[in-house]
C-alpha cells in the first residue's frame, strides 16, 4: 500500500490531460497486482521448494513460466502493433491475399516443438515424482473432515520403528530422507498438499496414493487440504515438521513411551477421571487404563466409529508434542514460544520443537474456547440437529458443554500428554 | 496457399509426430507396438487427409478468382434436405441415455453416430460431385449401396429375430407353438391373398408390412421388458463362517466374476502362490506376512490365486464383546469374511472396514487374511 502512495504525485501532474488516465489507472493497478504477488510472509509458496521433490517441479516450471511469459509478450505486443499500426485511417483498402505457406508452416512447426519440449521435460518430470522404489520411510496418511491422521506403521525404514506410532496435524518426518506417504481418506476426497515438499495428490477413500517429501532442511512447512471436503475444509490444515534424523530418533522414542498417570492427588488425577467420562470413548490415549465394575484394570479403549462419521478422533496421547491442533488451525504454543520455534534457524529447530509444549507456553486462550465449545471456533457438523441429519453421528467434535473447572482438570491431564 | 482444411490435418499430423516423439523420448524408445503402431498410423492417416484436401483445395475455388466461382461443380446449387442431422441427434439421445442406463444403449448410439459420420460426409460430398444432381445420385448410390444394403437387411433380420425370441420367452412353452403357428397361418395366408389380388395397391401392401413390423418390434420390446425372469439377489458373504472356513462351493460361488475394475490402488494385493499367502502394498518394499490397514476407512483388499485348487480369501475381523449379557457375561461375537472361491489365475476383491483398532482385540485374537486350508501361512493386519 505504501508504495503505491507514490503515484499520488504523478495522478495530480497529468490532472489535466484526461485521455492519460486510463493509462494511469491501468499501471497503477499493474503495479498493485505485481506488488501483491511480492508477499513477504508466504509459507506455501510453490516457487520456494525445500526438498527435491518440489526443486523438481520448480526446475520444470519456471523455465516454461519464462518461455510462456515471452511468448505471451510477443503475441500481445504483435496485436498492439497490429492494431495501431493498421488501425482504420480512411486509408485505402490493400491487396488482399490468402495464407503465406512459409510463415504458416512456420507458425505450425515452431509451437510444435516448443510444446514437445514442454511435453517431454513434463512427462519425464510427472515419472520422476511418481517413483516409489527408493522409498526411506513409509507413513500412511488418512484424511477426514476436517484434519489428517498419521500413522506410521512397524518397519525397517524411518530409521526402524517397533510399533505403529499414530498422530495428527503435524507430520514429522526425518530430514534428508525419501519419506513416502501413502494416501487415504475415511469420509469424502481431501487432497494432501505441502506446497514447498511437492505437488498435491487427493485422498479417496478406498484408494492408496502415494506421494514422495524430501525436505533437506529441519523446519515446519505449511499446508493445507486442497480438495473441497464439506464445511470446514478451510480449517483443514496441517503441516510437514523436518528433524534431523537424531532429533527424529528421539521424537520417535518419545511417541513410543508407555502411559505415564498423573501423580495422585494432583490436579492431572482428577483431569484423567473427567477425560475418561468425557472424552475416551472418542479419543484415544494409549495405555490409558480404568476399574470396571468388577475391580478389574481394563484399557480405555476408544469407540470413535459409534460416534462420528468418519469412525476416527485424534489420538491424544501426546498431544502436547504437537504445535498446533485441530486441523493444525490454532496453535498449541502462545504467541512468543511459537515464534521461538517456528523461526528457529534450521541447526537449533529440532531442540525447540522437541521441547513440545510446556505449561508456560500453552495457549490457554485457543485450547480452552476448543473445550468449551468446539464446534463455535471451528464449524462442524455436531450438533443434535445436525447429528440426525448423518444418521445420529457427528463430524468433528460435538459440544460437550463442560464446566471451566472440569476444563481446568482436562488442561492439567493434558498437559501431560507429551 | 494453405487451405482451412489441410491446415487443421496438418496440426493434427504435427501433434501426432510430437506425440510420438514425447512418448519415444520419454519411455527410452520403447513404447510398445501398439502405441507405436497406433500413433505410426495416425501419422499417415492425418498426413494423407492433408495432403488430400491440399490437393483438392478443401474442394473450394479460390475466392480470389471470381469467375470460378460461378462455374464451379459446387457453386452450382446449395445443399440439398439431409436426413442424417435428425438421425445423427438420435444417435446423441442414445449415447445420453445409454450413459446413465444400459451399456448396450451407449454402444448403439456410438455405432449410429459413425454410421452418420460416414453417410453424411459421403451426401455432402456427392451433392458437390458435379454440377448434374442425379449424377450425383447416382455416384453417392454407387458408393453407399453395397454398404448400406447388407448393413440394413442384417439390423432388420436381428431385430425381427431378437423380437420374435422375446415373444417366445414371453409366452408358455405350450403356448408357444399355437402363436406361432397362427401367426405364420396369417402370413402365409395373406401371402396367398396378395400374389392372386393384383388390384391391391403397393402402398398398402407396404403399409401393412409397416404395421406388422412395429407391432413385432413393440410386442417384443414389451416382452423383453415384462417377460424377464427375476434376477438373482447378489449374495453377500459376510459373517458366515460356514461358508468362509472351507472352500466348498455355494451358489455365489458359481455366479462370481473373476474380473476385476478395481485393480489399482489397492490396500493389498494377497497373493496364495505354491501354498503360500504374501501380501503386497503399494510402495512398501518387499514381500510381506505383516500388513498395516487404516482403521475405520475402507481398504480394498486384491486376492489372486496362482495355485490349481479354488480357494477363498477368508478375513478374520475379531471376536468382540457383544451387548448382549448372558449370566453376568457379555456374549462374544466373531466377525469374519471372504471372497467367493477364486480359481487359478483369478482375482477377487475384498472390501472390509475395521472399526477398532488392533489394541481392542483381546488377548489370543489377531485380525488375519488366511485361505481355508493354508493354516499354515496367514497374513497378520495391524490396525493402529
Ligand atoms: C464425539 C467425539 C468426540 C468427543 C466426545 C471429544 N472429541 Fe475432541 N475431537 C473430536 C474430533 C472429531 C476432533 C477433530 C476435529 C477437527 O480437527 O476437525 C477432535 C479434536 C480434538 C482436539 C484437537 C486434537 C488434534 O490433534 O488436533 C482436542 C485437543 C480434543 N479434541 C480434545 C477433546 C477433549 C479434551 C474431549 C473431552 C472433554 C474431547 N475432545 C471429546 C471428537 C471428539
Ligand atoms: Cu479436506
Amino acid at each position: 500500500m505504501k508504495r503505491s502512495k507514490s503515484n499520488v504525485p504523478s495522478l495530480q501532474l497529468v490532472q489535466h490531460s484526461p485521455r492519460h488516465r486510463g493509462w494511469l489507472f491501468g499501471a497503477v493497478g499493474l503495479a498493485a497486482a505485481a506488488l501483491s504477488g511480492c508477499a513477504k510472509n508466504a509459507p506455501q509458496d510453490t516457487f520456494d521448494p525445500a526438498g527435491s521433490n518440489a526443486q523438481k517441479i520448480q526446475d520444470l516450471q519456471v523455465p516454461v513460466f519464462v518461455i510462456a511469459g515471452v511468448i505471451g509478450v510477443i503475441v500481445l505486443a504483435a496485436i498492439g502493433f497490429v492494431v495501431i499500426r493498421y488501425r482504420d485511417r480512411g486509408q485505402e483498402m490493400p491487396e488482399q491475399s490468402h495464407g503465406k505457406p512459409s510463415l504458416e508452416i512456420a507458425l505450425t512447426i515452431l509451437p510444435a516443438l516448443i510444446l514437445a519440449g514442454v511435453g517431454t521435460f513434463t512427462v519425464k518430470t510427472i515419472f520422476e515424482l511418481a517413483k516409489t522404489d527408493d522409498t526411506q520411510c513409509i507413513i500412511n496418511v488418512t484424511g477426514q473432515q476436517w484434519w489428517w491422521e498419521y500413522d506410521y506403521p512397524a518397519q525397517d525404514g524411518c530409521g526402524g520403528i517397533k510399533a505403529p506410532i499414530v498422530t495428527s496435524g503435524q507430520l514429522v518426518i526425518p530430514t534428508g530422507q525419501n519419506v513416502l506417504l501413502r494416501i487415504t481418506s475415511r469420509d469424502v476426497i481431501h487432497s494432501y498438499w505441502i506446497p514447498r515438499l511437492n505437488g498435491k495428490r487427493d485422498a479417496v477413500p478406498g484408494r492408496v496414493q502415494t506421494l514422495r517429501l524430501e525436505a533437506d532442511q529441519p523446519g515446519i512447512y505449511a499446508g493445507q487440504c486442497t480438495e473441497f471436503c464439506g464445511l470446514s475444509h478451510a480449517n483443514m490444515k496441517m503441516e510437514a515438521v523436518a528433524l534431523y534424523a537424531s532429533d527424529f530418533e528421539t521424537w520417535k522414542a518419545n511417541q513410543l513411551e508407555g502411559y505415564t498417570a498423573p501423580v495422585d492427588g494432583s490436579a492431572a488425577k482428577q483431569g484423567e477421571a473427567v477425560f475418561t467420562a468425557n472424552c475416551s470413548y472418542c479419543h484415544q490415549v494409549n495405555d490409558l487404563t480404568t476399574t470396571n465394575a468388577a475391580g478389574e484394570k481394563v484399557p480405555v479403549l476408544a469407540n470413535p466409529d459409534q460416534y462420528i462419521v468418519s469412525g476416527a478422533a485424534p489420538n491424544l496421547s501426546n498431544l502436547m508434542t504437537r504445535n498446533t491442533f485441530a486441523g493444525a488451525t490454532w496453535d498449541l504454543l502462545t504467541p512468543a514460544c511459537r515464534d521461538k520455534v517456528w523461526k528457529a534457524v534450521p541447526e537449533a529447530f529440532g531442540a525447540l520443537y522437541l521441547q513440545g509444549v510446556t505449561p508456560e507456553c500453552l495457549n490457554q486462550v485457543d485450547l480452552r474456547e476448543w473445550l468449551r465449545n468446539a464446534p463455535a471456533k471451528k464449524p462442524m457438523y455436531s450438533s443434535d440437529a445436525q447429528k440426525a441429519n448423518s444418521g445420529g453421528k457427528v463430524r468433528g467434535m460435538p459440544n460437550l458443554g463442560l464446566k471451566e473447572d472440569q476444563i481446568d482438570l482436562i488442561i492439567a491431564y493434558l498437559l501431560e500428554r507429551n | 496457399m494453405f487451405t482451412t482444411g489441410s491446415k487443421l490435418f496438418l496440426g493434427a499430423t504435427s501433434l501426432a509426430v510430437a506425440a510420438l516423439v514425447v512418448m519415444g523420448v520419454t519411455n527410452a524408445g520403447d513404447i510398445g507396438w501398439t502405441a507405436t503402431v497406433g500413433l505410426i498410423g495416425a501419422v499417415v492417416a492425418l498426413a494423407f487427409l492433408t495432403g488430400i484436401n491440399f490437393f483438392v483445395r478443401d474442394g473450394n475455388v479460390s475466392s480470389a478468382d471470381p469467375a470460378n466461382v460461378f462455374d464451379a461443380a459446387a457453386a452450382q446449387r446449395p445443399p440439398g434436405r439431409s436426413i442424417w442431422p435428425l438421425i445423427g441427434a438420435v444417435g446423441l439421445g442414445l449415447i445420453v441415455v445409454g450413459a446413465i442406463s444400459t451399456p448396450v444403449v451407449f454402444k448403439a448410439g456410438v455405432v449410429v453416430i459413425l454410421a452418420v459420420m460416414l453417410e453424411w460426409l459421403v451426401h455432402a460430398w456427392s451433392e458437390g460431385a458435379s454440377s448434374d444432381a442425379a449424377y450425383n445420385q447416382s455416384v453417392r448410390q454407387r458408393l453407399m449401396h453395397p454398404l448400406e444394403f447388407p448393413v440394413l437387411a442384417a439390423v432388420g433380420l436381428t431385430v425381427m429375430i431378437y423380437s420374435f425370441s422375446r415373444i417366445m420367452l414371453f409366452v408358455s412353452k405350450a403356448g408357444s407353438p399355437v402363436v406361432f403357428g397362427v401367426l405364420a397361418a396369417v402370413i402365409l395366408l395373406g401371402g396367398v391373398l396378395y400374389a392372386y389380388s393384383p388390384g391391391v395397391k403397393k402402398s398398402i401392401a407396404a403399409g401393412v408390412c409397416v404395421i406388422a413390423g412395429l407391432g413385432l418390434v413393440s410386442t417384443g420390446a414389451v416382452m423383453a421388458i415384462d417377460g424377464q425372469r427375476a434376477t438373482e439377489p447378489h449374495e453377500i458373504i459376510a459373517n458366515d463362517s460356514s461358508i468362509c472356513t472351507s472352500n466348498e462351493p455355494t451358489e455365489a460361488d458359481a455366479r462370481a466374476s473373476q474380473e476385476l475394475a478395481a485393480k489399482s490402488n489397492s490396500a493389498a494385493i494377497i497373493t496364495l502362490h505354491g501354498g503360500k499367502l504374501s501380501a503386497h502394498q503399494i510402495a512398501v518394499p518387499g514381500e510381506l506376512s505383516t500388513i498395516t490397514l487404516p482403521r475405520s476407512g475402507v481398504s480394498n483388499i486384491v486376492f489372486v490365486n496362482d495355485d490349481s485348487a479354488k480357494v477363498r480369501l477368508t478375513a478374520h475381523m475379531g471376536t468382540f464383546d457383544t451387548a448382549t449379557i448372558v449370566n453376568g457375561k457379555p456374549t462374544t461375537a466373531t466377525s469374519i469374511t471372504c471372497t467367493t472361491l477364486v480359481r487359478q489365475g483369478g482375482r477377487q476383491l475384498l472390501t472390509l472396514i475395521y472399526p477398532k483398532s488392533s489394541r481392542a482385540l483381546k488377548s489370543g485374537d489377531a485380525y488375519t487374511l488366511a485361505v481355508p486350508g493354508v493354516e499354515s501361512s496367514v497374513i497378520t493386519v495391524v490396525v493402529p
